[in-house]
């Protein structure tokens, strides 16, 4: 298993994606999914950058854990910050709101929302908050292609 | 990331090279409205070059697709491959947006 834990900002993006690169590359993970790994961990960290912590807390971290089998990837991505699930809808509303989203034109599109449902889609996702942390934990493999 | 940019007919095209996501989204927005400032409003953009995308990269080019409207252009895009195109499709993009195979199907039209 390989981990790191690295302040909670963009510079930290590129050292924690060569992290999940090489574990998913030692669990032999085709380049299709290889590049879903890529997409859903940037959008999880992207989340915990930009959201997680308020403008003054002392301390921003965020930690990944990386753990490869035959064909298998796991990713498990800490921070301490307000609890937040990535994975479960806030409501359904919400939900069908992005549906409808997904289906807008070029006028009536909003922005937001494709970075968590990324996540929802591209990975077997489950979330736990654990004392005062949110664990994303992702799982990829080379079988079950997430599409 | 890299830009080419080449003048076709009405067109303009702009090839992106590279990674389009939360790092370089700004640089792709900026490049584009520069495109615009100097009065260009039928950008095609070939991503044949382009490795990889995330939402970060989705919402610039929606932020450049909205304001190419108002102005009677319009931004598309040829050339997607591997995760590009998947994103594209997942996301609505590919409905969204003027998607084309080639970019001579994109540069053919009226």
């Amino acid at each position: 298993m390989s981990s790191l834990r690295l302040p909670a900002s963009e510079d930290s993006l590129s050292a924690l994606r060569q992290l999940a690169l090489d574990a998913a590359k030692h669990a032999k993970l085709d380049q299709a999914i290889l590049q879903r790994v890529e997409l859903v961990l940037e959008e999880a960290l992207m989340n915990i950058v930009r959201h997680a912590y308020p403008p003054d807390a002392p301390e921003r971290l965020v930690a990944l854990d990386c753990e490869a089998g035959e064909g298998t990837l796991r990713l498990n991505i800490t921070d301490w910050g307000a609890p937040f699930d990535p994975v479960a809808p806030a409501n359904h509303r919400q939900e069908a709101t992005l549906e409808a989203n997904l289906e807008a034109d070029l006028e009536h599109r909003a922005p937001g929302g494709l970075g968590l449902f990324f996540i929802r889609s591209m990975a077997q996702a489950s979330y736990a908050r654990q004392g005062g942390a949110n664990v994303l934990t992702l799982r990829f493999s080379t079988q079950a292609a997430a599409s | 990331m890299e830009f080419t940019k080449n003048k076709e007919g009405v067109f303009l095209v702009l090839a992106v090279t590279g990674r389009l996501d939360a790092i370089t989204a700004r640089d792709f927005e900026e490049e584009c409205k520069a495109c615009i400032a100097s009065g260009e409003k039928r950008l095609v953009v070939d991503l044949a070059g382009l490795e990889y995308i995330s939402s970060a990269g989705l919402r610039s080019i929606l932020a450049v697709a909205k304001l190419l409207k108002p102005l009677g252009g319009d931004l598309a895009f040829c050339d997607l491959a591997g995760i590009v195109a998947e994103v594209f499709a997942m996301s609505g993009f590919a409905k969204l947006l003027p998607v084309f195979a080639t970019r001579q199907e994109a540069l053919a039209r009226a």
